[in-house]
């Protein structure tokens, strides 16, 4: 960064060209720009105001100017999603309806053919009692 | 309050503009008109091409002003449109000017060449011209606005969205590169004027 002490001296003015720009005080030459510039800003204008700039955004601009509502929406479905998601299969891994009152009858009532009912078979109480008698002898005696 | 509503802060009138509002339009355009010119100056030669590129800067700006945001600053916006209007012509017309001469400007008269070809006490200027033009482009416009166009350098860096010690820097380099370049080219004048 130069400072004033290393500033090389201005050019000589002969050196300079000459401004291609008319200067400010000009002014017959800058009122004729600004008629031709206005003139020609005439229906953009017009256009304009139609149509205001808040009628012109376009869905990437809303989304720009609203990026963070929109995200925090998102956020919310898509937790939301992921909570079903973990409801639902959690419902699915409970046992069946069937099988557990089989075995609350069991627990609650020590009737064997309930277990024979169980599995879709319709069992003689008796020969269901000495059936479970076996295999749990059996099963003990191993 | 009065200086405020005399001259309404450029995001005020951008937004007004956005409205279509076509005072404030103007006041916009009043404001930049000069140094937008100066900044289409610092790239075209021509008078004509110098004022079409800053017409066509304020209406591409008008038409683009739905997506000026007006809380950021409108000169530096305003600035890099008239750069990027003045390039193209500036390409345009190099591209022109490699086209084969065309029977009609063969028949033209010599006297429709530009005035600084041929004309005695000229040659320096058109070489300064030319050496002005070989500089890097910020550092060129930073000195046409600055040195030429007479723009206090905080104005220069209000445009240009530099900070006024980058603009002096620029304006420092540009003397000292121009200061080599055409200091044999002011001897040879001397010394031809001196034999």
């Amino acid at each position: 960064m130069p400072t004033d002490n290393d500033r090389p001296d201005p050019l000589p003015k002969e050196w300079l060209p000459d401004s291609r720009v008319p200067p400010e005080g000009d002014d017959a030459y800058w009122s004729a720009q600004m008629s031709r510039l206005m003139a020609e800003a005439e229906p953009i204008l017009s256009g304009n105001r139609r149509e205001p700039a808040a009628a012109r955004t376009s869905w990437m601009d809303a989304l720009a100017v609203r990026w963070r509502p929109a995200a925090a929406s998102a956020l919310a479905l898509a937790a939301g999603m992921v909570l079903a998601f973990v409801w639902q299969a959690d419902h699915n891994t409970t046992a069946p309806h069937g099988r557990a009152i089989v075995l609350s009858t069991i627990v609650g009532e020590g009737e064997p053919a309930a277990v024979w009912q169980g599995a879709g078979v319709e069992a003689d109480p008796t020969l269901a009692f000495l059936a479970l008698e076996t295999g749990t002898a059996q099963g003990d005696e191993r | 309050m009065d200086q405020a509503r005399r001259d309404p802060p450029d995001g005020d009138l951008a937004r007004r503009v956005q409205n279509g509002d076509r005072d404030a339009f103007e006041i916009l355009a009043r404001r930049y008109l000069r140094p937008i010119h100066a900044v289409a100056a610092s790239f075209l030669r021509e008078r004509a091409d110098v004022e079409d590129a800053a017409q066509e800067t304020f209406l591409k700006a008008l038409r683009a002003i739905g997506s000026f945001d007006p809380n950021r600053p409108f000169a530096p916006w305003l600035y890099q449109i008239a750069r990027n209007v003045a390039r193209n012509r500036l390409a345009e017309r190099k591209r022109h000017a490699t086209e084969p001469v065309t029977d009609l400007a063969r028949s033209l008269p010599d006297s429709a060449a530009s005035p600084e070809v041929g004309v005695e006490g000229t040659e320096l200027g058109h070489r300064i011209a030319e050496a002005i033009e070989a500089l890097p482009e910020q550092r060129r416009t930073a000195f046409r606005l600055a040195e030429v166009e007479g723009y206090a350098a905080v104005e220069v860096a209000r445009l240009m969205g530099l900070s006024p010690g980058a603009v002096r820097a620029h304006i420092h380099h540009a003397r000292k590169d121009l200061r080599a370049r055409l200091a044999h080219l002011v001897e040879d004048e001397n010394e031809h004027a001196d034999g």
